[in-house]
C-alpha cells in the first residue's frame, strides 16, 4: 500500500479535522510539496485561538529581550524536557540553544549531566531550581528563591525561569499526550536555525523547504 | 461566559491584597496600565471584584497575562467538546495531583458551581478513583489525566483507546490532554510563588450549610 497514510498523532479525527488556520496552511502546503511535517501542526490545527495565544505566550516568554538570555531559557526548556523524558521537545529545543549558544556540546553536557557540565555555576543554579520545579513543585519554598538570589538572580530573571519551564511542562505533555513523532536530525536542525532567529510567533505559513527540507 | 457567580464569593474583599510565600505578585497599586486593563477585564468577564492571585503572578509580564487569559478563556472556560463540569473536574484532579492547593481550590469551588457532588470532589481530590461517586467513564477520564500528568511519554495508543473504549470523543479525549498539560503549567507558576488557597470552597460549602 504506496498509499498508506502515516498517522501524526494518536488522535485520528483530530488529524483528519484542521481547524482553518496557520497550521492547517502549512500541512496542507507541506502535503502539497510531499515534504516531511511537524506532528505537532496537527494539534495546534484543533483550536487556532489555542494556537494562537500559546504562540504568542511562548515568544514573549522564550524569545523578546529579558533578563535572562533566550539562550539560557531554551536550555531550561530542554533541560526540563529531558527530566520530563519529553524527546521531541529536548531534541527541538537542543538544537535552538545550541544555535543560541553556538556550542552544541555544552547543551549536549548539560542534558546529561548538569553537574559535571561546564555551565557557569550561577546558570546551573537556575537549573536546578527549574528541575525541582518540574519533579516537585509542590515542595518549593522560599529558602529556594533565596538559594537563586544569593547566586545572583533578581525577581525578573526568576519569573522568566519560573516561565519557561512551567511552559516546556505544559508542551511536554501536549507533545507526548497526543503521541507526537520524532522527525529526522535534519528538520530538527532546521527548526532549531529558524526558531533561534524568529522565534515562536507563526503569522504565516513557513517556509517549507527551509522549515523542513527534503528527505 | 459562563461562570455562575456566587454572591459570597462576589462580596470577597474587592481590596484584600494577595501574599504569596515565595515571591511578589503585582498588586493593583504597583500595576502598570496595561495590567489595570487586564484585571479589569478579568472583573468584568466573571463578575467577581477580587482579582485571582494566579493572574498577579502572571502579571509580572503584561503580555504573559494577556496570553495566559487567552489561554485559560479558549480552553477552560468555555463549553468545548467536554463542558465546563468535566472541564473543572480534571482541572481540580490534576491541580491535586501536583499538589497545588491554590487550583485545588479554586477549580474544586468551579466544580461544585458546575454541579459537582461533594462525594465527586473529594474522591477527586484524593484521587480515589474506584469511588461510586465516579462513573466508570468519568474514572477512565481522570485515570488517563493522571497518567499524562506522572508519566506522559509512556502513553501509547493503547491508552487512547481504552479512554475511546470508555465512551469519548477524540475530539473530548484532545481538549482533556490540553486541559491536564495546562494545568501542569498554572499549578507550577502557583507553587513556585507560593500562592495560598482562596478558600473558596470553604466559603461555598459554608454558604450551602446557611441555605439548606
Amino acid at each position: 500500500m504506496p498509499d498508506a497514510v502515516v498517522p501524526h498523532i494518536f488522535l485520528g479525527e483530530v488529524e483528519a479535522n484542521p481547524q482553518p488556520g496557520p497550521y492547517s496552511n502549512a500541512i496542507a502546503a507541506a502535503k502539497r510539496a510531499g515534504t516531511e511535517y511537524w506532528g505537532i501542526w496537527n494539534i495546534l490545527a484543533f483550536r487556532p485561538s489555542v494556537a494562537y495565544h500559546l504562540c504568542e505566550l511562548s515568544h514573549e516568554l522564550m524569545f523578546e529581550e529579558a533578563p535572562i538570555s533566550s539562550a539560557l531559557r531554551e536550555l531550561i526548556a530542554a533541560h526540563t524536557s529531558s527530566l520530563n523524558r519529553c524527546e521531541f521537545c529536548m531534541n527541538a529545543h537542543a538544537s535552538v540553544a545550541s544555535h543560541l549558544y553556538g556550542d552544541k556540546d555544552l547543551v549536549w553536557s548539560v542534558l546529561h549531566d548538569l553537574e559535571s557540565s561546564a555551565l557557569a555555576e550561577k546558570d546551573k543554579a537556575l537549573l536546578r531550581f527549574t528541575g525541582k520545579l518540574t519533579l516537585d513543585s509542590g515542595s518549593i519554598a522560599q529558602t529556594d528563591i533565596d538559594v537563586l538570589k544569593t547566586a545572583g538572580w533578581d525577581e525578573t530573571s526568576i519569573y522568566y525561569a519560573i516561565g519557561a519551564c512551567a511552559l516546556f511542562n505544559f508542551y511536554n505533555r501536549f507533545v507526548s499526550g497526543n503521541g507526537v513523532k520524532l522527525v529526522s536530525e535534519e528538520a530538527f536542525r532546521n527548526l532549531g536555525e529558524r526558531m533561534a532567529r524568529a522565534g515562536y510567533r507563526r503569522e504565516q505559513p513557513p517556509n517549507l523547504t527551509r522549515e523542513v527540507g527534503k528527505e | 461566559m459562563t461562570t455562575p457567580q456566587h454572591p459570597k464569593i462576589a462580596e470577597g474583599g474587592a481590596s484584600r491584597p494577595i501574599e504569596a510565600a515565595n515571591l511578589p505578585v503585582v498588586g493593583e497599586q504597583t500595576a502598570s496600565p496595561e495590567v489595570v486593563r487586564l484585571y479589569a477585564q478579568f472583573r468584568k468577564a466573571f463578575g467577581r471584584p477580587q482579582v485571582p492571585g494566579i493572574l498577579k503572578c502572571f502579571a509580572t509580564h503584561p503580555p504573559l497575562l494577556e496570553h495566559m487569559m487567552g489561554l485559560a478563556q479558549s480552553m477552560l472556560f468555555v463549553d468545548g467538546a467536554l463542558d465546563r463540569r468535566h472541564k473543572e473536574m480534571l482541572s481540580a484532579f490534576v491541580s491535586a495531583q501536583n499538589q497545588c492547593a491554590y487550583c485545588t481550590d479554586s477549580h474544586g469551588f468551579s466544580f461544585r458551581v458546575h454541579g459537582g457532588s461533594p462525594e465527586a470532589l473529594e474522591a477527586v481530590v484524593v484521587c480515589r478513583l474506584e469511588s461510586e461517586a465516579i462513573p466508570p467513564p468519568q474514572r477512565a477520564l481522570l485515570d488517563f489525566a493522571r497518567k499524562i500528568t506522572q508519566n506522559s511519554q509512556a502513553i501509547t495508543p493503547a491508552d487512547v483507546e481504552e479512554v475511546r473504549v470508555a465512551g469519548w470523543s477524540d475530539l473530548q479525549i484532545a481538549e482533556m490532554i490540553h486541559l491536564t498539560a495546562l494545568f501542569a503549567c498554572f499549578n507550577r507558576v502557583v507553587n513556585a510563588f507560593g500562592l495560598p488557597s482562596q478558600e473558596l470552597l470553604a466559603i461555598y460549602e459554608r454558604e450551602n450549610e446557611h441555605h439548606a
